[in-house]
């Protein structure tokens, strides 16, 4: 019961904050419009980089997003609170996590489409590129969630995130991007999505326990 | 209960916050700390609620080191901000510190909070805010309360309010520490005051 509350109190939260949803969603689609303009309108070669951009657009995307999943409640004091809750700390943590996940899923379900259409991917990858996002979105928001509690305490310095994020979201990206190709070049894409799948099975039950500890120590 | 605080030491980066702080408090008394702003009032109730940790000295509950998840869950924590969300109703938002505070009983919002149940909270005032702040004390019974400035902002009305929960709550046997630079009329209150150690 606790943990559907959790839930519904977390969305709830989000839901009401359109407007940054609508930025974020809006940020993705620009990135993808301005590419023909950079590398060409070629169509051959826009659907052939159209899996690296769509990811490329969507770790921006959680990069911005993710930016927020602690600071808010650290400066208007709900973090204390959270603390000093008799519930799990790492419970609260991942249902935080997981309506983060389920928030940043729907934006791309949004916007997925019509990415797909103005790069013309090859529709073959649409499958892969799914279980892609299923597998990869939480990996995101799982080394997101370790890097903001991380940096709480260094709240003035927002681009810290970005800098200790980077190196660890590229093996997500690889993956990612290479089980696109694979099944793109006929090839089959199932090892790349297993690593992929490895990623999360280390950080599913992992992260909520590091992130937890991070965010009790850094009340310095 | 009592409520034991021996030679509490406290440093922030390189300066020390406060030192040789020591007190007891039984069951129905309370604690005024008071002094000048920086002098370490609200570093010393973070220290208290184990959201920070003490540089040196003991904190004891009925003569035993405090164990951190049972203390957690026998203290409310008011501190400066309000922790509340303008996006969230009222009525979400004190559900939701029920929720957190595993409190039990669906919360009534007190403190003329009846009317503004369904309103959002972006809309209240800073001394609305901090009301429905101080609603957290009642959503879960706890022996010990660590209130932060609990008078800021608000009217007098709703100072009167406060002094009369905090009255109920000594009747009930709970113990509150209070920091304050306003000084708080509380009748029979010890008091602690900051000079502001230096290091």
């Amino acid at each position: 019961m606790t943990v559907i509350e959790l839930l519904r109190h977390d969305l709830r939260l989000q839901m009401r904050r359109p407007g940054e949803w609508a930025a974020l969603v809006l940020f993705f689609i620009a990135i993808i419009l301005l590419v023909p303009f950079t590398v060409g309108p070629e169509p051959e070669l826009l659907r052939r980089l159209a899996p690296g951009l769509i990811w490329l657009a969507t770790l921006l995307m959680s990069l911005l997003a993710l930016d927020r999943l602690f600071v808010d409640d650290a400066r208007d004091g709900t973090l204390d609170l959270i603390l000093l809750s008799p519930l799990p700390l790492p419970l609260i943590v991942a249902v935080r996590l997981a309506a983060q996940t389920a928030m940043m899923l729907l934006a791309l379900m949004l916007v997925v489409l019509p990415a797909i259409l103005m790069l013309g991917m090859n529709v073959i990858v649409l499958p892969v590129l799914a279980l892609g996002f299923m597998l990869g979105i939480p990996v995101l928001v799982l080394l997101g969630g370790i890097m903001s509690a991380v940096t709480i305490s260094l709240r003035r310095h927002p681009a810290m995130l970005t800098l200790l994020l980077i190196p660890f979201y590229i093996p997500a990206l690889i993956f990612a991007v290479a089980a696109c190709d694979a099944v793109a070049s006929g090839v089959s894409p199932l090892p790349h999505l297993l690593l992929l799948a490895a990623m999360l099975a280390l950080l599913l039950p992992t992260a909520p326990f590091v992130i937890a500890a991070a965010l009790r120590n850094g009340q310095g | 209960m009592t409520f034991q605080v021996e030679n509490l030491a406290c440093r922030r980066g390189m300066r020390m916050v406060f030192r040789n702080i020591s007190f007891s408090l039984r069951s129905g008394e309370v604690l005024l700390f008071t002094g000048p702003n920086g002098s370490g009032k609200s570093s010393l109730l973070r220290v208290l609620a184990g959201l920070l940790p003490p540089q040196q000295g003991d904190i004891r509950w009925n003569g035993q080191a405090i164990d951190m998840a049972d203390h957690r869950s026998r203290l409310h924590y008011l501190g400066h901000y309000d922790a509340v969300k303008p996006e969230l109703t009222v009525a979400e938002m004190l559900d939701y510190w029920r929720v957190l505070q595993s409190g039990s009983e669906a919360l009534s919002p007190v403190f003329g909070l009846e009317e503004l149940k369904k309103a959002s909270i972006r809309y209240l005032s800073a001394g609305q805010k901090r009301r429905l702040a101080l609603a957290r004390l009642v959503v879960k019974q706890a022996p010990l309360w660590l209130l932060d400035e609990p008078l800021t902002s608000l009217d007098q009305a709703g100072q009167e309010l406060l002094k009369d929960l905090v009255r109920q709550h000594r009747t009930a046997g709970g113990m509150a520490i209070i920091a304050t630079h306003h000084g708080m009329d509380l009748p029979g209150a010890q008091q602690l005051s900051f000079a502001g150690v230096s290091a």
